[in-house]
């Protein structure tokens, strides 16, 4: 009865979705695609070389601070995803230093310290914009026009600007954010791909919209303007610093909404989507308990109710 | 006409029911097969034949009138070589009675009546427990427990859903097996006082359903639901049919309800109608290294050896007892198949799915699909702390490991892996006098 044969041993299922966090990331940057590409059309090739700088700095930070922390190299692309993202958050003609430094910090201060991957609280994209922005506000708002690359203001700094200008995205601004329709399109791909779900997008929007109306002022317009939408559609929807139920993404949305019209209405700084966010971020374990808890009892509930 | 009564959580699974339409053909028994006295939920019955003895196919081999001691049957004739301890497919060890078969296939004399409306449902629930008929979709709970309800039951419920891909077997017994089935089915109806009977199949069965629709007019109203997964296993189904939830730690009974598998209703047709015991039933062998994949019948006892030898599969690398979803991989091929089994899967290389585990990006996706409304990414950390109240408290032993989770999982953590061994744990943890120390 005995045989020789060694038979591997693993536990169930014994099949995958197949949708790893890999492949979800590797997806992320097919969706900024359409956004890196207006960008380049918009403001030139010089964005493309910012962009890469930025790239560099946050797949060398991870590289770095795994080698320190002795942590296998896994293949991250997040790192990648973190420095496109916060390149296109940055002004067209930022200097290339600037864009390095942010990639570093936003991998370090923003992901590796807290333990890495999975670990951090705060979208590390997020991190290094607002690190740039109170260190080097110069650079960071050195506002040039589309196409001529002359000086200008954006929308939020006064500058006027069609309901058109905005849509398309030919105005002053960071060089993701000025076009909504290319924004758009990063959505689409995102929520085709099911890599996100409309709560967190939505619901930012919708913050924003109802303040704006309740301060009497235009919706379209501070929806349109500023990284609104950017932040909505790549930064509210990351997998590890939002709520993990599709209500929880729903409230986080809501309150990055509110809090970036609290900022641009009442604050010093005309735009307010990264700080935003990041407070959205501290509050999300605390939404996430409240949820799950929530969910426990609605559970338990039935239980007593039934038996 | 009925629809779907309520949303439930779960997975859509690639469909890969690829020997759906390989008609059943019997693996012949082999020279020895092996007979575990242990093949339901229940205790084992006492055995009533000794070493030395010559048995009929047919013969019981242990007998009991609990109805939680259900009696097996010797699948050939031939003679009894040992009643020893062995090893059976749960990994536990049990008492495994040793038939050498003499290649005669001498059957006992039996008879059955020729319709489900002689029997009384006393003789019903008896017929089936000395039949040694118990759940055929995987749990093996003793059908004629079932079929003897504590509370009032309005609705029979025939689970025809096959969740677990790859496996076929009850699409094959529904198409092939149909007048034994709706034998049993009526059988199950007389015992249970059901006024209604309801078959339930996946979307991706139309053949079945259309099938049915025919045949079982006048008996049963057939279901057509999603194949979410696990829409199969008999509390989401029932939630799914009817909108009825059962209490946790509850029976369907629990709320007018009685679930039986397609396989257990042909089971019961069998045993009513020909007086013949379960000593065989239908499994789905499949995978990438197997010669000749199909839906076989196989007498009980059969080690999965001698079911590959008859499949063609020379170099097995991992065999799964059961889909790829739930399915058990084994140590090795000594293991007989039991009345439990459902499925032998070979896999190749290409379908062996091992992955690396990453951290958890805390995706939520775990969450989404749970069908028991638990969170797995938090059970997952109360386990990895050793907070042991906390797991609890979050009902880690209503997790069904039914794998959707770890499936949907993009960091590939062995979600189900963790839950088994945490759950071992709370049960030591609650039975300490049984630990020592």
């Amino acid at each position: 009865m005995s045989n020789q044969t060694t038979l591997l041993l693993s536990p169930s299922p014994h099949m995958h979705s197949g949708k790893t966090t890999q492949l979800a990331m590797w997806g992320v940057c097919a969706s900024l695609l359409p956004v890196l590409g207006t960008a380049v059309y918009l403001f030139g090739t010089y964005v493309l070389i910012l962009t890469l700088v930025t790239c560099i700095g946050a797949v060398l930070a991870e590289a770095a601070s795994l080698a320190l922390r002795k942590r296998p190299w896994t293949g991250e692309v997040s790192s990648l995803v973190t420095g496109l993202i916060l390149a296109l958050t940055l002004p067209p003609h930022a200097p290339l230093w600037v864009g390095f430094v942010g990639g570093v910090i936003a991998i370090v201060l923003g992901k590796q310290v807290y333990g890495g991957t999975g670990a951090n609280p705060f979208n590390p994209a997020a991190v290094g914009r607002v690190f740039l922005l109170v260190s080097f506000p110069a650079q960071l708002t050195m506002w040039t026009a589309p196409f001529d690359g002359v000086s200008t203001a954006t929308p939020l700094g006064g500058a006027e600007a069609s309901l058109w200008t905005l849509t398309v995205g030919t105005h002053g601004g960071s060089m993701g954010e000025t076009s909504a329709i290319a924004i758009l399109c990063g959505a689409v791909i995102l929520f085709a791909m099911r890599l996100i779900d409309w709560q967190a997008p939505v619901g930012t929007v919708l913050g924003t919209a109802l303040i704006a109306l309740l301060v009497g002022e235009d919706p379209v317009y501070h929806v349109l303007t500023g990284g609104l939408l950017f932040g909505a559609v790549y930064m509210a929807t990351d997998w590890v610093t939002s709520p993990v139920t599709k209500r929880g993404r729903f409230i986080f949305g809501l309150g990055i909404g509110v809090l970036t019209m609290v900022i641009r209405v009442w604050g010093s700084y005309p735009e307010g989507v990264s700080f935003a966010i990041l407070l959205m971020n501290a509050l999300t374990p605390l939404i996430n308990r409240a949820e799950l808890s929530l969910r426990e009892k609605r559970r338990k509930a039935y239980v007593r109710a039934t038996s | 006409m009925l629809g779907l009564r309520k949303r439930h959580a779960g997975v859509r699974l690639p469909s890969a029911k690829t020997v759906a339409d390989v008609a059943l053909t019997e693996i012949p028994a082999p020279q020895n097969v092996y007979i575990p006295l242990q093949q339901h939920i229940g205790i084992a019955a006492e055995p009533c034949v000794k070493r030395g003895d010559r048995v009929l196919m047919g013969d019981p081999l242990s007998m009991s009138d609990h109805p939680m001691q259900v009696p097996v049957h010797a699948s050939v004739s031939g003679k009894v070589r040992s009643i020893t301890e062995g090893v059976l497919p749960s990994g536990r060890l049990g008492t495994i009675v040793h038939i050498e078969n003499d290649g005669l296939y001498e059957r006992r004399e039996t008879s059955g009546r020729p319709s489900p409306h002689d029997y009384t449902p006393e003789e019903i629930r008896k017929a089936v427990h000395e039949g040694g008929v118990v759940g055929l979709g995987g749990a093996a709970f003793p059908t004629s427990v079932k079929l003897n309800p504590k509370k009032k039951i309005d609705t029979l419920l025939i689970n025809g859903c096959e969740g677990e891909p790859v496996l076929s077997a009850d699409h094959r017994a529904i198409l092939e097996l149909t007048d034994l089935m709706l034998y049993g089915i009526q059988a199950m109806q007389i015992a249970t006082g059901a006024e209604r009977v309801i078959i339930a199949l996946e979307d991706h069965d139309p053949d079945g359903a259309e099938h049915l629709r025919k045949e079982a007019k006048g008996i049963a109203e057939v279901v057509v639901v999603p194949a979410v997964y696990p829409v199969s296993g008999e509390y989401t189904l029932i939630k799914a049919v009817l909108g009825r939830r059962i209490p946790i730690g509850g029976l369907p009974a629990d709320v007018g309800v009685v679930v039986q598998n397609v396989e257990t209703a042909v089971a019961v047709g069998r045993v009513l109608r020909d007086g013949w015991p379960l000593t065989r039933r239908i499994i789905t062998v499949a995978g990438g290294d197997v010669e000749r994949p199909g839906n076989y019948y196989v007498a009980l006892g059969t080690t999965i050896a001698d079911v590959l030898e008859h499949v063609g599969c020379p170099t097995p690398r991992q065999v799964l007892l059961g889909g790829p979803m739930m399915g058990q991989a084994v140590p090795n091929l000594d293991i007989p198949v039991v009345k439990g089994t459902s499925g032998i899967m070979a896999l190749s290389p290409a379908e062996i799915d091992v992955r690396e585990p990453l951290p958890c990006v805390r995706c939520g996706q775990c969450i989404a699909v749970c069908d028991k409304g638990l969170s797995p990414m938090m059970l997952l950390k109360y386990i990895q702390n050793g907070e042991w109240e906390k797991a609890e408290e979050w009902g880690l032993r209503t997790c069904m490991e039914c794998g959707a989770c770890a499936f949907v999982c993009p960091s590939n953590i062995p979600l189900v892996q963790w839950f088994k061994s945490g759950k071992a744990t709370l049960s030591a943890k609650a039975a300490p006098n049984s630990k020592g120390s």
